[in-house]
């Protein structure tokens, strides 16, 4: 049963958090999860009553976050752009071969005391997720947050598998490095 | 010879390949090469050691459903968001 009463009293704070994980944005999450409460309320009929009232309402506010995302990345013309075969040189040198570039190298965090385990780390790491381009962060958060279907994100996104793998592999290369400077070795 | 060549790869091609490994989308023909190039190279190595802890990290917490950010919405907004749902009830 639905108990729209008690959304905001129970699932605001939960869906605000959920929301400025992947937009990254306060204002933007706020009204995100506004819009969203109200067409909950409107769409209660679609409710099957399979799923909790939680999981429900994350999951409306899911599709939500992912037409905001397809609006803003269609929007971006440059992403096409990028993502089409060149991108990444700026880790890898062209003229040796795509060696690392010696400033971009990994160094060993082995001799470091910072821990992965620590809650500050989490902190870190939200810095380095708020400073990834935003096309980047929407295909790493769809993956590595919701856990979602690497096909599922490429038909959601609008965009091509090997595109998705450029995008992943810079988020990945950028999040490393980041991570390093503001973590492991500051 | 022609194969033998064919096993090198850049070290662009091996981190992207460390990332499909990641998500179990890598062919046995890919890992063999990511394999061959970890070998020789300490700095690709690093990179999939440490990419490989990040990853862990993200799988943990969304195990233990850990809330990365503790944002609380303004009690004032939550009250005026209330109030619209109330009307919106009612009608």
């Amino acid at each position: 049963m639905l108990n729209p009463k008690n959304w905001i009293n129970f699932y605001a704070d939960y869906l605000l958090n959920y929301a400025y994980f992947r937009v990254r944005n306060r204002e933007l999450a706020e009204d995100l999860i506004q819009e969203r409460f109200i067409s909950a309320l409107k769409s209660q009929h679609t409710y099957n009553g399979t799923a909790n009232e939680k999981t429900w309402l994350t999951a409306i506010l899911k599709n939500k976050i992912i037409d905001y995302y397809r609006s803003s990345l269609s929007k971006q013309s440059k992403i096409t752009d990028s993502i089409n075969g060149n991108t990444n040189n700026d880790f890898f040198n062209t003229e040796t071969s795509f060696h690392w570039f010696e400033k971009k190298q990994p160094q060993d965090w082995n001799n470091t005391e910072k821990s992965i385990e620590s809650a500050e780390f989490n902190a870190a790491l939200a810095n380095c997720m708020q400073k990834m381009p935003e096309k980047l962060a929407v295909v790493f958060s769809l993956k590595y947050i919701d856990d979602e279907a690497t096909e599922t994100i490429c038909k959601e996104v609008g965009i091509t598998s090997s595109n998705y793998w450029v995008m992943i592999h810079r988020a990945k290369l950028q999040l490393r490095e980041c991570l390093e400077k503001n973590w492991f070795i500051k | 010879m022609t194969e033998k060549k064919d096993l090198l790869i850049t070290c662009k091609e091996a981190t992207l390949l460390i990332c499909k490994n990641q998500e179990k989308a890598i062919t046995l023909k890919e890992k063999i090469k990511l394999k061959a190039h970890l070998l020789v190279c300490r700095v690709c190595d690093l990179f999939n050691i440490q990419s490989n802890l990040i990853h862990q990290h993200y799988t943990k917490m969304n195990a233990e459903n850990i809330e990365t950010y503790s944002l609380k919405l303004d009690a004032t907004k939550k009250e005026a968001l209330q109030h619209h749902l109330d009307i919106e009830l009612e009608k």
